[in-house]
């Protein structure tokens, strides 16, 4: 009961995913502004994207009145993840140098989409834990959906350190600033899922957390003297 | 919290990812070493040859060598094998690589910025 206690604190007014929508909004469209047709730039313009679409669906997820409702509302909140976690993992690895077919990075989440939205596989239902609604799920494919996430997830900033580690001093700086921010979400995230690993009652954290990223990425372009003027 | 064969199925799951990592990272620094830079396509066949080769050994060990009763003794010599072949593999690999790879990053990371 003290976890959901929490949560009545954090998503008061559901301004936390509000903000974040906006500022990601913006950020995506700053990051295009600045190079919209090198590639790079556009699959970070879509991972902000995705990560706005996240927040949009936590905003429906909090705002469901009734089971049904709370139910077609986490559905769209998986499709969200399902398009957010590759698209992460894609721009880190594009952005370390590595080129892969995008149809490989994607094909777990392809599989996983009609499992979710379509049958109780991976998540059995909606359960009402003080004001809100969280989403139950259990079995193998529960596990396998969760351990996809984390693996994905926890490889994209693998490879985003590595940049760091490569690159030289001038660099340095901002990619700092961009696995500080990406990393807290990445952070966030790892602790979602290890709470839905663990079935606590608990609503994910991570989409508006990413606020901090677009203030930290936002920043980074501040001290490059480039964009922002 | 787990079932008994949801924790064996996670267990399974991150052994699996290791060794599938392991092969890769072997692969890519024979490339490297090998002086060539060797495409993602390159390498992932060549992990798989490398999968490929280390389930046929174990098969052999189970079949033919030692009974499935010593399967604990088995898998734990198989990944402390491994795991040393991961550390050596992935030390060579990124010795190897750091060069063109440094200034290709810093062409990426202007991209982003605008700066070119």
């Amino acid at each position: 009961m003290a976890l959901s206690s929490i949560f009545d604190v954090i998503y008061t007014g559901r301004i936390l995913p509000t903000a974040a929508y906006v500022g990601l909004l913006l950020l995506s469209f700053l990051v295009l502004s600045q190079n919209p047709r090198s590639t790079i730039n556009r699959l970070f313009s879509l991972l902000a994207l995705s990560a706005a679409l996240w927040n949009v669906a936590l905003f429906i997820v909090l705002g469901a009145g009734d089971a049904i409702a709370a139910e077609s509302a986490w559905k769209l909140f998986g499709l969200s993840v399902l398009l957010l976690v590759p698209t992460w993992t894609y721009f880190a690895l594009y952005f370390a140098g590595t080129r892969i077919t995008p149809f490989l990075v994607y094909a777990p989440s392809i599989i996983f989409v009609p499992l979710v939205l379509m049958t109780n596989l991976v998540y059995t239902g909606v359960s009402q834990i003080g004001a809100y609604y969280i989403r139950e799920g259990s079995g193998g494919l529960f596990v396998a959906y969760n351990i996809y996430i984390l693996f994905y997830i926890i490889y994209g900033i693998v490879a985003l350190f590595k940049v760091y580690e490569t690159v030289t001093d001038i660099d340095k700086k901002r990619i700092k600033l961009m696995i500080a921010g990406i990393g807290t979400v990445v952070l966030a995230g790892t602790v979602d899922v290890l709470l839905a690993l663990a079935h606590a009652d608990a609503l994910p954290i991570a989409p508006p957390i990413s606020i901090v990223a677009v203030f930290l990425i936002g920043y980074s372009f501040m001290i490059s003297g480039g964009g922002l003027e | 919290m787990f079932g008994m064969v949801q924790t064996l199925l996670i267990v399974y799951a991150v052994l699996l990812a290791f060794e599938i990592i392991a092969a890769f990272a072997t692969a890519a620094a024979i490339f490297r070493t090998g002086g060539a830079m060797g495409s993602g396509l390159q390498h992932l066949l060549a992990a798989m040859v490398f999968m490929m080769a280390a389930t046929a050994s174990r098969l052999a060990f189970y079949g033919a060598i030692l009974q499935p009763e010593y399967f604990a003794a088995i898998e734990s010599y198989f990944y402390a094998l491994v795991f040393l072949n991961v550390v050596l593999a992935t030390f060579n690999w990124r010795k190897a690589g750091n060069e063109p790879r440094a200034v290709q990053l810093s062409r990426t990371i202007k991209e982003f910025y605008g700066e070119i």
